[in-house]
């Protein structure tokens, strides 16, 4: 009996079909510290070179059947690395988290992502922790400070401390780098950016004098402006289901914006 | 979360207690007719997106052909990465009998719905203050499940004893399917649970 007892419970736990909860924290080994190692990849396979060029893209949130094609458009484009902007999945559920990495895995170059404000719902915060890393990050490449930020500041009921502009303004000091590209989910100019750090965000990127753009998702429509008149670009792209990504080219202070329909 | 935990405990020992009581008891004897309120069966859950274990009181009705439970569940965080406490309702229907010799039957398909409300502060079930209407159309506390499963009965000398299992989804995984089947395939979206119910009155 016991045997029988002990295989029964092994068959139930080993079989991926039973779920305890959809809002379960359940990351299996593989799926976790993403960005860590999209990081350590980026560190060991691009080399030294004048120009970096990434592919911005976001709002994947049930839009699984377009994300599969975008992989397929974007692993024909030679980019460095692809910046996934946020609302990963919809509802915040464990199994999103999954779907959506089972496909950006098929990516021929690393990607990183950053917590989107769907994301946070339910246990979706710490499903995003435990798969991706810390909510804000950075990273030096070829001259260039990559600072990944949580901007969802109604989640938190725009408490004051979401965006951490204390911890952006620590990013973007330093002589380490020459040039500074900050991206988050909820560009500062929407309403679901704590108004009362609107101000605050756009003046650290401009005192910084290494920040020259601003990267976002969120308003699941392509945008590309000068909001503070300061000459920073804000550059905002649209959700999957709109079957378009962004090709950001960056050089010394300079860029450029490219639109790919697929 | 500490009190979900004691909560739950409690349901267990409860289970246990009534399941002794109700064992240790002469069934020569005869027994009035329970009040209404009185369980047919307790329930023992593993899994069925409700928690890691649920515990809860079944009543049969419609003449047997289907039951109703109430099931108190929970996930620790040892296990589910944070401590998650639901209650569910659920409705069963038992459509197709099988006897299987004097003592067991078989009910090779099931087929029910059940509703789970995932309790604390942290699972809003209206959209909050803070959010303009229409913000979020979902509510992250209450989940709508469909399934299929299946059930024996096993009469023993003296008690009867059901094993059960389902398999199923809800509606937030229902609509991502149905908006991506070329993508998600529906093994992606079902998931399962597994349990025993004992009655109480045989």
């Amino acid at each position: 009996m016991r045997p029988l007892l002990f295989s029964f419970i092994f068959i139930l736990t080993g079989c991926s079909l039973f779920e305890y909860h959809p809002y379960e924290v359940i990351v299996p080994d593989d799926e976790q510290d993403l960005n860590a190692k999209a990081i350590q990849a980026i560190q060991a396979t691009i080399p030294q070179k004048d120009t970096l060029t990434l592919i911005l893209m976001g709002d994947t949130q049930r839009f699984y059947d377009d994300v599969d094609d975008f992989v397929t458009s974007a692993n024909t484009y030679a980019a460095d690395f692809v910046v996934l902007n946020g609302d990963i999945t919809d509802f915040g559920i464990n199994d999103e988290f999954h779907w959506v990495h089972s496909i950006m895995k098929k990516l021929n170059k690393p990607y990183l992502a950053v917590i989107g404000n769907h994301d946070v719902s339910g246990n979706g915060e710490l499903v995003f922790e435990k798969m991706y890393g810390s909510l804000n990050y950075s990273f030096i490449k070829n001259g260039f400070k990559f600072i990944f930020l949580n901007t969802n500041s109604r989640e938190y009921r725009f408490n004051g401390h979401v965006p951490d502009t204390t911890w952006l303004k620590d990013q973007l000091t330093g002589d380490d780098f020459s040039h500074g590209v900050v991206s988050s989910h909820v560009p500062p100019f929407d309403n679901d950016f704590d108004p009362a750090l609107e101000n605050a965000y756009a003046r650290i990127l401009r005192h910084s004098n290494k920040v020259n753009v601003s990267l976002h998702g969120h308003l699941h429509s392509y945008s590309n402006s000068q909001p503070y008149d300061d000459g920073i670009q804000y550059i905002v792209s649209t959700s999957m289901d709109q079957r378009m990504y962004l090709i950001l080219k960056l050089w010394d202070d300079k860029f450029s914006v490219k639109e790919v329909y697929y | 979360m500490k009190k979900n935990y004691k909560l739950f405990a409690i349901a267990i020992a409860l289970f246990c207690f009534v399941t002794s009581i109700t064992l240790a008891q002469d069934s020569t004897a005869a027994k009035p007719r329970p009040k209404w309120y009185i369980p047919d069966a307790l329930d023992l859950q593993y899994a069925g997106s409700i928690g890691f274990l649920s515990a809860g009181a079944g009543y049969d009705i419609i003449h047997k052909k289907a039951s109703i439970d109430i099931l108190f569940g929970y996930l620790p965080r040892a296990i589910g990465g944070n401590d998650i406490s639901t209650i569910t309702l659920k409705f069963t229907a038992l459509p197709w009998k099988i006897r299987a010799g004097d003592n067991t039957t078989i009910y090779p398909v099931t087929v029910g719905t059940f509703f789970s409300y995932t309790m604390g502060e942290k699972y809003s079930s209206d959209l909050p203050s803070w959010y303009p209407d229409g913000y979020y159309w979902w509510s992250e506390a209450v989940r709508v499940n469909i399934f299929v499963g299946g059930k024996v009965r096993h009469k023993f000398s003296k008690n009867i004893w059901e094993a059960y299992y389902e398999v199923g989804t809800n509606e937030l995984k229902l609509v991502s399917y149905v908006q991506n089947t070329g993508y998600l395939t529906v093994w992606d979206i079902l998931h399962a649970g597994a349990g025993v119910r004992f009655y109480l009155n045989p």
